[in-house]
């Protein structure tokens, strides 16, 4: 039974009812997550903050080498922002690839966050730049790589009376060459099996700064340091990208040991891999 | 907790409703204001039936509790019509034979009447792609794409 349903307009109103609120509270944003499970009665909320009316969580502006994304920004409002598609196109692939038109229409960064499925869509590219979480209480504000933030399966070390308030990614240099691919079973409304996001900045075909995951892959998003660490200083080549496959399918193998389903996930992990680099280095061209 | 007083514009009119506030908007709709034509599947965002427009966006209505609608504009399937003139969609949707069973038709309706108000002429991918949140047992999709394009022209 919901005994408080509370809708303030303003971030500090919701932060001191966070404060003083006994019971159980959840907080609700685009309830896309939060739907679903109070229908499946996984989730039984004593109070509802709804987050939804608060305009200065909707913001994205670009500050110095930074853009800050607010955390009730939609997925159809990220990927439709000019500042977006002009610095960071990539982060507008993974928008587009959640779900269907009416969740992009609601579903926010911050849940996508917050409700940290392995199987997020967005998640794997805020990571892939280095994303920060700012995350406001009643008596201050903390700031945590959304990398660190997400600590399991569902799992994020927010506590009580916390709001992730935006996210600030880093704006990848001039020239950065970017990739983003889902793996699902149908193009709308699948979960991911897999999914990847690459960056990769070349000078004179030598390769500068990569980053890297493969994402559904692993319990938490991460980047293939590894994998990275590898490649950062080779001169690039089709070898080398194979090579990189390999790698990233043993890293997934490390972090997860043998599972039924390996057999069929690791051989697209290191397809996945191989065309990621490739996509980011030579453009969509690279598959055409 | 005791019902919550929300006001928003439905289908052009001003409303104000008194709603438990975990009632879905696809509760109200049904249950409270007795307007049926958008449809309950599968109550977890996934089929596309309750499809209604807020503030010119497709959205799932079994995904909104009530009070979030406050001070927003829904239209449902109701409110297409005008005048009781069926609207150019609905039209095109007879026409091209996009109904069978129907259950799907408001949402798919609604889907695309979100696309039109938002992309007057859209490419045939652009069509899919705004209906790839619906489901449909019955027409595999063709007729409803081509009555879509064809209300667009
Ligand atoms: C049919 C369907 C298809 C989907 N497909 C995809 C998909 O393809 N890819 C994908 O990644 N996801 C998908 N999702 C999941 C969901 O849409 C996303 O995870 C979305 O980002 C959740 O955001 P929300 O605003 O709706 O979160 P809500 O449901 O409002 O909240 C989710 C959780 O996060 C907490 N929370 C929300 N905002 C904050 C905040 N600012 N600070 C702290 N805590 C917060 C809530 O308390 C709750 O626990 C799908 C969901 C549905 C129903
Ligand atoms: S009933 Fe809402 S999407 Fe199926
Ligand atoms: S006409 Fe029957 S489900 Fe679409």
């Amino acid at each position: 039974m919901i005994k408080e349903y509370y809708q303030p307009l303003k971030l500090a109103e919701a932060l001191t009812f966070l404060s003083v609120f006994p019971g159980p509270v959840h907080i609700l944003a685009g309830g896309t997550d939060l739907l679903v499970n109070m229908r499946k009665g996984q989730i039984k909320p004593e109070g509802i903050v709804d987050l939804s009316k608060i305009e200065e969580l909707k913001t994205i502006s670009q500050e110095g080498d930074n853009l800050s994304i607010g955390a009730l920004v939609t997925f159809s409002e990220l990927a439709a922002h000019p500042l977006v598609q002009e610095l960071i196109s990539v982060l507008a692939c993974g928008a587009k690839a959640v779900g269907s038109p009416q969740i992009r229409n609601r579903g926010t960064v911050g849940g996508n966050i917050a409700n940290a499925s392995p199987a997020a869509d967005l998640v794997p590219v805020l990571v892939a730049l280095d994303g920060v979480a700012v995350i406001a209480k009643q008596n201050g504000l903390r700031k945590v790589p959304v990398a660190e933030l997400i600590v399991g399966p569902y799992k994020t070390s927010l506590e009580p009376g916390e709001i992730i308030i935006r996210i600030e990614v880093n704006v990848p240099p001039k020239g950065t060459g970017m990739a983003y691919k889902k793996v699902g079973r149908r193009n709308a409304l699948a979960i991911s099996r897999l999914n990847g996001v690459c960056l990769l900045k070349l000078e004179d075909e030598i390769i500068k700064d990569v980053s890297l995951i493969i994402g559904s892959a692993t319990p938490t998003p991460h980047r293939f340091t590894d994998v990275e660490e590898y490649l950062v200083g080779k001169n690039i080549s089709q070898e080398l990208l194979e090579e990189a496959g390999v790698m990233a399918r043993e890293h997934v193998l490390a972090v997860t040991g043998k599972r039924p389903s390996s057999n069929y996930k690791l051989p697209v992990v290191e397809r996945l891999t191989v065309r990621l680099l490739q996509v980011a280095w030579k453009g969509d061209k690279a598959y055409a | 907790m005791p019902e919550l007083k929300i006001c928003f514009n439905l289908n052009g009119r001003e409303v104000t409703v008194m709603a438990p506030p975990d009632m879905t908007l696809l509760e109200l709709l049904r249950e409270k204001l007795d307007l049926t034509g958008t449809k309950k599947g599968c109550e977890i965002g996934e089929c596309g039936a309750c499809t209604v427009i807020i503030n010119k966006k497709a959205v799932n209505s079994c995904m909104v509790l009530v009070p979030q609608v406050e001070g927003t504009e829904v239209i449902t399937v109701e409110g297409l019509s005008q005048n009781g003139e069926l609207d150019s969609l609905q039209q095109s949707f007879i026409k091209n034979h996009a109904i069978q069973c129907g259950f799907c038709t408001p949402g798919m309706l609604m889907s695309a009447k979100a696309l039109l108000m938002n992309n007057p002429n859209p490419t045939k991918e652009e069509i899919k792609e705004a209906i790839s949140g619906n489901l449909c047992r019955c027409t595999g999709y063709i007729q409803i794409i081509k009555a879509i394009a064809s209300a667009s022209k």
